[in-house]
């Protein structure tokens, strides 16, 4: 798997002096650059071939937008936003109508992104991978080379969630088990259909297999998952497969969501995927304003999800991601209450 | 009398002659308001895409009905109902099942059951007419009494979704 190397990078001016944007430009002596006036840039989110280093000017720290919360289940997770954007091309993708910045963006102010890290007080689970992958840049930013021992010494959890291969500056870091590294799973025909780019699964197990070497406690979601004929064996062999990799002793959690788009992503699959066939499905107006899978659709794939998981691993932690009390019912028997799967997926951290 | 509208006939574009025309002469024949155009070109564009089925073959489908003694009116309903059903057949098989069950619970024309917009999330409406305190306590009473009845209990819980689609229906 070749890492991501942009042809042309461009440079926020007022960020030009600070030492992350030059530790980044000094990975990248040979990529043309060109400084800008951050008012001035146009460019579209599909224009992945440019990286731009920029400032974020909001928080780096905020509640993921878990839909709206009075009908779906929150896990209260939170998200670290260090950058927007990734290379790989997955046709479900919803930041293709989500974001409204150009280009590849790193945000290079981190000093700012550890100011606000230090200013928390209570435990969390803190992500990097809801607008951008964690890790595919990583071997040009080197970010987690700071995001993992600073996690290691305070009482928070960093998940790194990925499909990509780029592990290589995670080996020998102080992790302290602080820092959960997540591979997004599919079943293998919508992962070579639908994946544009990113790596074969074996691969994305291989390194996670590393990283478990390594001691990391990992996460893996099975998110999208897409309700596609030959769906039941194509989610059996994913699952099978994983666990000819993984030990379950050292997976941290295993989330399951369905395809669930805002509607303008319809159009926008539609363009740029026209022999995907992903948005015929029977999808339903959510209480959200999400289109979902009609609601036993849902309940089918992932009772049929769990047991399998469960047959490698019958303690291994499941979840549902942003679905409704009687799909949980329906599924596990049981609905966690308000701010119960919040204090689950804590607990693991607590044993 | 209404047409093709514009932006249906820039939606046809891509079609060969011979479907295109056969769209056309479908909604010039049915009257179709500009919303109801729209919604059969989904309906028929996404069939047509998910099943790698051709729109002229899904048209013959619907033969049966345009040549029926139906009106124009229930032509183009019973067709709506029909291309619906095939782009959502479990919604629609879910629909009916719970019409069909609420008929059978024979409910009083002053009581109108709703269930959940596609039967998702779980609340579901009940409607009641009624004249005065003494009508509202009698059929408050009536309401009480269908709360018991298993029937009732069966159809709200939604416990028949487990029977009614098949693992052929779902495990495709």
């Amino acid at each position: 798997m070749n890492h991501y190397l942009p042809q042309k990078i461009l440079i926020d001016k007022t960020i030009l002096d600070l030492p992350f944007t030059k530790e980044i430009l000094s990975r990248l002596p040979t990529v043309p650059k060109e400084i800008v006036e951050p008012k001035t840039i146009t460019g579209s989110i599909f224009d992945k071939h440019i990286l731009y280093l920029t400032k974020n000017k909001g928080r780096f720290f905020r509640p993921c937008p878990c839909t709206n919360k009075h009908y779906y289940i929150s896990c209260e997770y939170r998200i670290l936003d260090v950058g927007t954007n990734c290379a790989f091309n997955c046709s479900y993708c919803i930041l293709q109508s989500y974001l409204n910045q150009p280009f590849i963006q790193v945000y290079a102010n981190i000093e700012d992104l550890f100011r606000e890290l230090d200013s928390i007080r209570e435990f969390y689970r803190i992500g990097t991978g809801e607008l951008t992958d964690s890790l595919f840049l990583d071997h040009i930013t080197h970010l987690s080379k700071y995001l993992v021992p600073y996690f290691a010494k305070r009482n928070l959890i960093l998940e790194l969630k990925t499909k990509s291969t780029n592990i290589e500056n995670l080996k020998g870091l102080d992790h302290r088990g602080h820092t959960v590294v997540s591979w997004s799973l599919n079943a293998r025909e919508i992962a070579e259909r639908e994946e544009i780019g990113a790596p074969a699964l074996e691969e994305r197990l291989k390194a996670a297999r590393q990283c478990q070497l390594w001691g990391y406690p990992l996460g893996f979601h099975f998110d999208p998952i897409i309700y596609y004929p030959g769906w039941q064996e194509g989610y059996s062999d994913v699952i099978e497969l994983l666990f000819k990799y993984i030990r379950p002793e050292g997976i941290a959690w295993i989330s399951l969501g369905s395809f669930r788009f805002m509607p303008p992503l319809k159009y926008q699959i539609k363009r740029r995927f026209p022999e995907s066939k992903i948005i015929y499905g029977e999808f339903i107006d959510g209480l959200d304003g999400k289109k979902r899978y009609f609601k036993p659709i849902r309940i089918r794939m992932y009772s049929h999800l769990l047991r399998c998981i469960r047959k490698y691993a019958p303690d291994v932690l499941v979840y549902l991601c942003m679905e409704l009390p009687d799909v949980w019912r329906g599924v596990f028997g049981f609905v966690p209450e308000r701010g119960k799967l919040k204090q689950m997926l804590d607990d693991v951290f607590k044993k | 009398m209404k047409k093709v509208f514009p932006e249906i006939t820039k939606a046809l574009e891509g079609l060969p002659n011979e479907e295109r025309e056969k769209i056309s002469s479908l909604f010039n024949q049915l009257n179709l308001s500009y919303s109801l155009q729209r919604e059969f070109l989904s309906y028929l564009f996404e069939i047509s895409a998910r099943d790698g089925i051709g729109i002229k073959a899904l048209l013959s489908e619907i033969k049966g009905i345009l040549e029926s003694a139906l009106t124009r009116e229930q032509k183009a309903s019973s067709i709506r109902k029909y291309l619906r059903s095939r782009r959502f057949p479990l919604l629609s098989r879910a629909e009916e099942y719970f019409k069909n069950c609420l008929n059978n619970l024979k409910l009083p024309n002053w009581c109108e059951v709703i269930h959940p917009t596609y039967f998702e999330g779980d609340e579901y409406q009940i409607r009641i007419r009624f004249k005065g305190a003494k009508d509202f306590q009698s059929k408050i009473d009536y309401l009480k009494k269908l709360s018991q009845s298993e029937d009732w209990q069966k159809l709200i819980e939604e416990t028949w979704f487990e029977s009614l689609f098949t693992s052929e229906d779902l495990d495709r």
